[in-house]
């Protein structure tokens, strides 16, 4: 129905979906509602799963539930739902559109492992190798780069933390992951290390010696202290695996007929053949050395890289299966174009050295590098002919005792000037071009040559070679001053005039760089060479000008290093398989990682943290220098493994996941993927709802504290990852710093809440710390907490009360005290907090631990977040919102819950959520059920008649249960029971492909009972029901057994046993599954109408949202009037204007159209169940009776302002209540203008014996009243006596304005109340101040009583409605934390202070979520009841009433006929009235004692086989 | 490199052998440091707590002679240092507001901004090895973190890094800006007393056979009153406290280091012997 609006509208075509942001328990329990009400839901959460901050939780307050096991089902539940669609690793990017239709752009960030193929294994943690502190345990342990966020997760799979490409990587031309083989070094796990190199660098061994390794240089390591020594840990893996014997591999299959020439058998050429040789393709190899190697193997001295090195990697490669001809000079390209090769890629090298042109360079005594460098290893391997045929001239006879001079600073200049050495020189020199810090030659290459008694000529232009009768004397040089090469490789040269001089040498060997001896390729081959004499080829492609010929390595760039040969093998090759496969000739683009870039502020926090330990590299002496000169033995003898372990364990995992591939080649479902990129989707929904959380305030920043820099100072988030029994100290109270048990713990409250750039108070640490100190004391009795705190703020449900239980029961020691530092004693790393104690007196002590309450603040991303949606934020980052709509952001169709609104605790987050959800949908109730799914199941066959035919499925769980248990004997055991027709083992049962195997297995094998025996059936049995389900078989038709986390997993050590085991629990669930029957559940139609108890705020607000919803609402108010309190209220401290707000509601509700009031009306009968209720009621002063059908009933009963018996309230007309002073300053402004003081008392009647809990709207209240003192007359004093002032979350800002304007607030002690008494007509209030420590006196104009606030009477409607209340009258709520609004029989829900005291906007966030409940049902139009219920046999009833007295949820009744009845509509099957029932007359359907007592039978029974075994 | 310097009286009185030593480092270091021509009282002492005009005048003058210099002022002293740092809040608050064109750098500060630690590092000579120390800064150089600028004000690293860089074994402390009582020196030696030897107890606690200090109060009141508190505590104090420019001295080599030493209370040499330092 269209809303009557004065103007103009214009019409949204809205969309009946909402997207939630945020999956903590708020999201969660907003989607749940909406999902359940009618509406498809996107869940956008940024992390890897869902869960929340409270996931992390150990315990929660007051009840000391387990976080966990409260939020588990819920978790289970929204991972589950067909109409609630999961959008991980994501982020909202903009937002267009208005309320009703907006279009909303995701942004999904890469998890690189699918979501949909995952199967929570675990396999790749396993096989990672990166360690990264666990952020889910807070730093406090660590997790893998391949991680579940914690083991309930959902959905339950891994994900891949990648930040980037860490700098080493980037910085190769081969991009090899050096992070990776790194930290499989620092495992042990040297042949994947060795895996890991070879993916991207076919030459580990040569590289780890002879490389410039870049990645050195670009290691962030630098900024810290030195680099990681990644090139000698590189040649270190290759030394392990090395000294295995070599095993050829198995020669490739073909899988292409073109065959590839490639010409040359350098790193170039070979990487490219081994490449094109895995693709399938035939390789043939033309060399013209008579060995394969290249460079490597004539060019490099043996002593710099063995030849044995190159040797066995050449050899690897040409084992795949590659035709080598050695000896085979190319002479003419079309000689190999004509023997049928499809593609030919020139990969010469640059193998000819070059001489100056200088008079001369042709005498005898001078040489060339290359050829001089070859001939030395030609000769050592026993052969006289170099490739052209001729003889070689030994070199060693030509430097042997001469002084040798080399010319050339480079690389290979130094391997000739010390392979000149090696030969025996009798002196050796090097001159060279550039200065010194110029040389191309790397530092250490130099250092090494001059320890070798090399002399360097820096800076040297050569004018010619000295001639002394046809042989060297000298060359002649002059100085140079400036010297750059320009882009095009021509030398600018400046030098000193008149600077000319000798360098005296005998033999002089000329270094100045190679070229490619490019002979073979003649003009009329149509492959184009450049001026510099390179093969001309397109970059990206490596295609030369001919097509077909593809070129690479030195022979396109002039002399490079081997990796760059590496990598342009690798691309040539890729590129020639394109040519071969016809396709685009480009290659793709690559997904963009960043570059890890960690800035010198991060490394330092975590050299602070103690994340990361200065200390340099370790170094590898090379072997002394005289054993160097003679020989031609390797000069570094490479690292030790200790050594090895020692400097890979320095690596910072800079990229995190290092794409080592590890998980990539273990996982069995090829879910992971690597080449995962961002993607943007767009979502088009009606509302919006945020919920993003809190992250805890970092402490660090409060450096006072020493967080981060004692050890044993830690935040509470931290604390309770201690208590978690899946904690990091699986639940055991250790310090960090000794592992011992801390005695004394001291907890800080207000860390980074109420101070200068947190004003606002973060509503829950007082009760937190209050749990964690029990929980602490719980675990290990030993502990003596201490809190120091500035006021506790106790104000919730039951908080004082287990305020109370802490300091009295548990003996938790509270001191009120701010502290504003703490220092370590150096020794023990015990912490010293000085403070001031109850008697003014300044103390020092000492504690083990100490804990830092830290508060809350928005989550990081939020203000992003806020910026993406144009959602207004306040100050501090949390959303704007206001009194009277807290649920409403500013932008119109956006809501928010949680603490983003406000700090909050977990029972108002999900208030608020449900509330949210309420408000997300009112505007969308046209389109209810426009977009939800809803499944299609085939017939359920019939299976009564039928023998049991039973399946099962055995599962491997990868390695978690077949690693330790026999899989395939169980699943053979298991073939072998009575009745198992048929059994087969999976690797992942719960595989998407396994779900199609298991109902093929079924319609084959006509099965009718499945067994899954794998996991908990808490988190997989709903998947496998689904499953039989849909293959037609009756849901309760499936059992499990538990071999994984009740076997395996606690048995890993005992394979036998757990092997047994597994067949003893199989054994159990194939004699259940023989009795389990098929259940019927039966459906019943919903009355669309609620009822709403009370008409005050809370009840307004649930009937009108009711109605909006859609729904009839019918409204029972007691009083003749709407409003209750609310029509004592006036003003908010936000400045709202109550009574006009008060008038509008009651408009909008009674004129209504689809909701009916009923005033002075009271219920007087109640009956039915959810979705049938039947309520009578006796309306007007008349007393007419009116009978109300309805689906679901909502209790807003509310309560009202004490009206004390202290203080001379009563007696004394200038006593007055908080109320009554609201009423008069409204009224009588005048009446204000004459007041000196008014003197407000807090907790009357609230917090004593009487009535133990906070009234908490009191202080509020008070502070409000005082500020509008203030405002109307700022002259008058008010003084407001308090025991805590409890302005939690932003109330805490108004308690600061209320200071500044000059409220005085003293503290009282609640043994020592303020007395009150008449003297000389004045009023008299005198108190106890523990601060001053003395009684002061005061004489106020007013005294203002700040009174409890008290439960309606409500003893007669709960017990018609048979729902609980709490001792002090207030109605109690099915679960303190989740269920907050609700009873726990279905169907009745509760708001507003009914349920305990409360402010304005609590009571509305509560009262919509009460509707949002509500609408769970009333947005159906039948439910679903039975299925696993207890069923009374009336034969055997004998009305004793125990079920009756039992029954957690007040079901049975004992009917007309005398005996129980339990509604199958309200039963919750949880079996106590079953096990409790002396007749047996109660069964609970799908438990019923035979399948238990069959299960122990035969379990028991092989048990006693066993033990007469023994006897025998 | 050319800098201005401010030493203040003390650098040419009770600390000499800071300014020495610091001229020392400098020089070493290719640092020519400028001293600010005819500079004047910083007004730490006794104006700032009795004249609020004089002291902002004291230091505006001071000021108003670097602006002429135009380079960045290094301020040994902590006390000068925190004057020159109020002295920049004011003029830049004030009617005129005045941008000045130079950084107000304490020492520690501008060896790390201008690189010169790396320097350091570079041409050391003897590392201080085995030498354990705790570094201590007081309360002015860093604070109030409003005037100082100073990020890490409570606990703060940069002698302990320049020094762990020289090979000292620099132990961590908790006390590192607490006060000596500086402000009282003269008024109330009782609390000074007291202030300063809860100091020396919690460096040896923390096994530290040395103090190094960044302020010439706080060096002069932890050095000169370990024989009147061994008096009065019937317990031989006998910790030696360095500026540390001196240890930063005698790391790079500098030939007049034992010059300096002479100039403590506490007798250092002892300690720097058996350390083969000297």
């Amino acid at each position: 129905m269209e809303k009557a609006t004065g103007h103009q509208q214009e019409k949204v075509e809205k969309t009946g979906a909402v997207m939630i942001v945020g999956g903590g328990v708020g999201g969660m329990q907003a989607a749940l509602d909406l999902a359940n009400s009618g509406f498809k839901v996107y869940l956008v959460e940024e992390t890897t799963a869902i869960g929340g901050r409270m996931a992390q939780l150990d315990k929660t307050f007051p009840t000391n539930d387990c976080s966990m096991c409260t939020i588990s089902p819920k978790l289970v539940e929204t991972g589950r739902h067909l109409n609630i669609q999961l959008m991980m690793d994501s982020e909202v990017m903009k937002v267009d559109g208005q309320a009703g239709n907006f279009r909303v752009t995701v942004r999904h960030k890469p998890r690189y492992i699918d979501i949909s193929k995952c199967t929570g294994c675990s396999e790749c943690a396993q096989v990672c190798p990166i360690i990264t502190p666990s952020r889910f345990d807070e730093g406090m342990a660590q997790q893998r780069a391949a991680y579940k966020l914690y083991p309930q997760a959902v959905p339950n799979a891994y994900a891949i933390e990648k930040r980037g490409i860490a700098p080493c990587r980037d910085a190769c031309p081969t991009g090899q992951r050096a992070q990776g083989y790194i930290a499989l070094i620092r495992e042990g796990r040297y042949e994947d290390a060795m895996r890991v190199i070879k993916e991207d660098n076919p030459f580990p061994g040569i590289c780890g010696r002879i490389c410039n390794h870049r990645c050195e240089d670009a290691c962030n390591r630098n900024l810290v202290d030195q680099p990681l020594s990644v090139a000698s840990l590189k040649r270190f893996v290759t030394d392990q695996v090395y000294q295995q014997s070599y095993l050829p591999p198995d020669p490739l299959p073909y899988q292409y007929e073109e065959k590839v020439a490639i010409v040359g058998a350098g790193p170039c050429g070979l990487t490219a053949a081994k490449d094109l040789r895995k693709q399938g393709y035939p390789v043939t190899i033309f060399e013209a050395l008579p060995l394969a190697g290249g460079m490597l193997r004539v060019g490099v001295p043996d002593y710099r890289l063995p030849p044995l090195i190159v040797d066995r990697e050449v050899r690897e490669i040409i084992d795949l299966g590659i035709d080598l001809r050695l000896n085979t000079p190319v002479t003419n390209l079309d000689d190999i174009m004509n023997e049928g090769f499809k593609a030919v890629l020139i990969a010469v090298g640059a193998h000819e050295g070059r001489k100056l042109p200088i008079p001369g360079a042709d005498l005898p005594e001078v040489l060339i590098n290359t050829k001089f460098l070859r001939d030395v290893s030609l000769l050592g391997l026993g052969i006289q002919k170099d490739p052209s045929g001729s003889e070689i001239r030994d070199p060693k006879s030509i430097v042997q005792n001469r002084h040798v001079l080399v010319l050339g600073g480079g690389n290979v200049a130094a391997d000739c000037a010390r392979t000149a050495v090696r030969l025996g020189a009798a002196k050796v020199d090097m001159a060279c071009l550039e200065s010194r810090q110029k040389m191309p030659a790397h530092p250490d290459e130099v250092k090494e040559a001059e320890e070798e008694g090399i002399t360097l000529y820096n800076s040297r232009s050569f004018k010619r070679v000295l001639d002394q009768d046809g042989h060297v004397a000298g060359v002649e040089a002059v100085k140079v001053t400036f010297m750059e090469f320009d882009p095009e490789g021509r030398l600018n040269l400046e030098t000193e005039e008149g600077s000319e001089h000798v360098l005296p040498c005998e033999v002089m060997i000329f270094a100045i760089g190679q070229r490619a001896g490019l002979a073979f390729i003649p003009e009329s081959a149509g492959v184009g060479i450049t001026r510099m004499s390179t093969i001309a080829v397109n970059p990206n492609t490596f295609a030369a000008t001919r097509p077909g010929v593809f070129a690479a390595g030195d022979v396109t760039t002039g002399t490079a290093f081997v990796v760059e040969a590496v990598a342009s093998g690798h691309k040539s090759a890729a590129s020639i398989h394109r040519y071969l496969r016809g396709e685009e000739l480009e290659p793709a683009p690559q997904p963009e990682l960043p570059v890890v870039k960690l800035t010198k502020e991060e490394l330092q926090e975590r050299v602070a943290s103690g994340d990361v330990r200065v200390a340099t590299r370790l170094r590898i002496e090379p072997r002394p220098v005289h054993q160097r000169k003679s020989s031609f033995a390797e000069v570094s003898p490479g690292y030790t493994e200790e050594e090895a372990k020692a400097e890979a364990a320095r690596c910072l995992a800079c990229g995190i996941c290092s794409e080592c591939l590890c998980c990539y080649y273990k996982c069995g479902l090829g879910a992971i993927n690597h080449n995962m990129v961002e993607t943007q989707e767009e979502v088009q929904v009606g509302s919006i709802i945020l919920s993003p959380g809190y992250q805890v305030y970092n402490a660090h920043l409060s450096q006072e504290y020493g967080l981060g820099r004692y050890p044993n100072v830690l935040n509470a988030l931290q604390l309770e990852r201690i208590l978690s029994a899946s904690g990091p100290t699986l639940g055991h109270v250790q310090r960090p710093s000794d592992g011992r048990v801390p005695k004394k713990v001291a907890f800080l409250q207000c860390v980074g809440s109420r101070d200068q750039s947190h004003p606002y108070c973060s509503a829950v640490c007082c009760m937190y710390a209050t749990k964690e100190a029990i929980i602490a004391k719980e675990h290990e009795k030993e502990v003596e907490p201490t809190i120091f705190f500035i006021d506790i703020r106790a104000y919730g449900k039951g908080f004082d009360a287990y305020y109370e239980r802490a300091r009295k029961e548990y003996g938790v020691r509270y001191v009120r005290c701010a502290i504003s530092r703490v220092v370590e004693d150096p020794r023990t790393k015990n912490l010293r907090i000085t403070y001031i104690d109850d008697a003014g007196e300044i103390k020092e002590e000492e504690f083990d631990l100490v804990v830092l309450s830290v508060g809350m603040v928005p989550s990081a991303s939020t203000s992003e977040l806020a910026k993406n949606l144009g959602v207004e934020l306040d100050p501090y980052g949390f959303a704007k919102t206001d009194s009277l709509t807290p649920l409403a952001t500013s932008r119109p169709g956006v809501y928010v819950c949680g603490v983003f609104q406000g700090p909050k605790d977990i029972p108002e987050t999900v208030a608020q959520a449900s509330g949210a959800a309420a408000a997300a949908s009112e505007i969308l109730s046209e389109v209810r059920g426009t977009m939800v799914t809803r499944k299609e199941y085939p017939e359920e066959r019939e299976v009564k008649e039928e023998e049991p035919r039973i399946g099962v499925f055995v599962c491997r769980c990868g390695n978690n249960i077949g690693g330790v248990v026999n899989v395939p004997g169980v699943k053979e055991y298991a073939a072998s029971l009575g009745n198992v027709v048929y059994a087969e083992e999976n690797l992942y049962t719960c595989s998407q492909d396994t779900q199609e195997k298991i109902k093929k297995a079924i319609e084959e094998h006509k099965l009718n009972r499945v067994i899954v025996a794998s996991c908990s059936p808490r988190t997989h049995e709903p998947l496998f029901q689904e499953t039989i389900r849909e293959a037609g078989l009756n849901r309760y038709l499936f059992e499990m057994a538990n071999i994984r986390d009740q076997c395996s997993w606690v048995h890993m050590h005992q394979k036998e046993e757990a092997t047994s085991k597994a067949r003893d629990l199989v054994r159990m669930a194939v004699a259940n599954a023989r009795l389990i029957r098929p259940l019927e559940e039966q459906t019943k139609g919903v009355i669309k109408r609620g009822l709403v108890i009370g008409g005050g705020l809370s009840g307004m607000t649930a009937a009108l949202g009711l109605a909006e919803q859609g729904f009839e609402a019918v409204l029972v108010e007691k009083e003749g009037e709407l409003g209750g309190n609310l029509r004592h209220l006036k003003t908010t401290l936000d400045g709202k204007d109550v009574p006009r707000y008060l008038e509008e509601v009651k408009a909008k509700v009674t004129r209504h159209p689809r909701i009916q009031v009923f005033a002075n009306a009271a219920v007087t009968d109640f009956s039915g169940y959810v979705g049938n209720f039947k309520t009578s009621l006796r309306v007007g002063l008349g007393g007419s009776s009116r009978e109300i059908e309805h689906g679901v009933t909502i209790v807003a009963t509310g309560g009202e302002e004490l009206k004390p018996k202290e203080y001379l309230y009563g007696e004394d007309k200038r006593v007055l209540t908080q109320l009554e002073l609201e009423g008069l300053l409204d009224g009588d402004g005048k009446r204000v203008e004459g007041l000196k003081h008014v003197l407000m008392i807090q907790c009357v009647g609230s917090r004593n014996e009487e009535r133990p809990y906070c009234s908490r709207v009191c202080c509020a209240e008070a502070v409000k009243n005082a500020l509008t003192i203030k405002t109307l007359n700022p002259k008058a004093q008010v003084t407001i006596l308090y025991r805590d002032m409890r302005m939690y979350s932003h109330l805490e800002e108004d308690y600061a304005r209320a200071r500044k304007a000059g409220v005085r607030f003293l503290r009282y002690e609640e043994d020592r109340k303020p007395q009150v008494a008449r003297r000389d007509g004045n009023l008299e209030v005198i108190f106890y101040n523990p601060v001053l420590r003395e009684n002061l006196s005061y004489y106020p104009d007013l005294l203002v009583l700040s009174t409890a606030t008290v439960p309606a009477d409500t003893a007669e409607l709960a017990s018609m409605l048979k729902v609980p209340r709490t001792a002090d009258g207030f109605f109690l709520e099915a679960h303190m934390k989740l269920r907050p609004v609700e009873f726990a029989s279905e169907g009745l829900f509760l708001c507003g202070v009914a349920h305990s005291p409360k402010l304005i906007e609590e009571s509305l966030s509560q009262a919509s979520a009460a509707v949002s409940r509500a609408c769970t049902i009333l947005g159906k139009d039948q439910i679903q009841v039975g299925g696993v219920v207890s069923v009374v046999d009336p034969e055997k009833c004998a009305a004793c009433l125990t079920c009756v007295r039992v029954c957690p949820y007040n079901v049975p009744v004992i009917n007309k006929d005398g005996v129980a009845e339990i509604e199958v509509a309200m039963c919750q099957g949880c079996g106590i009235c079953a096990s409790e029932c002396p007749g047996k007359a109660i069964k609970l359907q799908h438990f019923t004692d035979e399948q238990i007592l069959a299960k122990c039978d035969v379990l028991l029974e092989v048990l006693s086989d066993v033990l007469q075994g023994e006897a025998v | 490199m050319r800098v201005s310097y401010f030493p203040g009286c003390a650098l040419h009185g009770t600390a000499l052998e800071y300014d020495e030593s610091t001229r020392a480092m400098s020089g070493l270091l290719g640092v020519e440091l400028c001293e600010l021509p005819d500079w004047n009282c910083c007004g730490a002492s006794s104006a700032h707590v009795t004249d609020e005009s004089l002291a902002s005048g004291l230091v505006a003058r001071n000021l108003a002679i670097a602006q002429k210099q135009g380079m960045d002022v290094v301020v040994p002293c902590a006390a000068c240092y925190s004057r020159f740092k109020v002295g920049e809040k004011e003029a830049l608050a004030g009617a005129e507001s005045q941008k000045l064109n130079f950084r107000i750098l304490n020492l520690l500060e501008f060896l790390i901004t201008s690189g010169l630690r790396d320097k350091i590092k570079e041409i050391k000579k003897r590392p201080l090895s085995g030498l354990k120390v705790v570094c201590y800064y007081g309360c002015l150089l860093v604070r109030p973190p409003k005037v100082t600028g100073a990020r890490n004000y409570e606990n703060p690293k940069e002698m302990d890094e320049l020094l762990g860089l020289l090979g000292a074994e620099v132990i961590p402390w908790s006390y590192k800006t607490d006060c000596c009582g500086g402000s009282l020196v003269l008024t109330r030696t009782d609390i000074v007393r007291r202030l300063t030897q809860k100091l020396l107890d919690e460096a040896l606690e923390a096994g530290a056979e040395a103090i190094a200090a960044a302020c010439p109060l706080c060096q002069s009141n932890l050095d000169s009153r370990q024989e009147e508190i061994s008096r009065e505590a019937g317990k031989r104090y006998e910790l030696p406290v360095l500026y540390f420019t001196e240890l930063v001295g005698l790391s790079l080599g500098h030939s007049d280091a034992g010059k300096w030493l002479k100039r403590h209370f506490v007798d250092p040499t002892k300690l720097l012997a058996s350390k083969g330092l000297i």
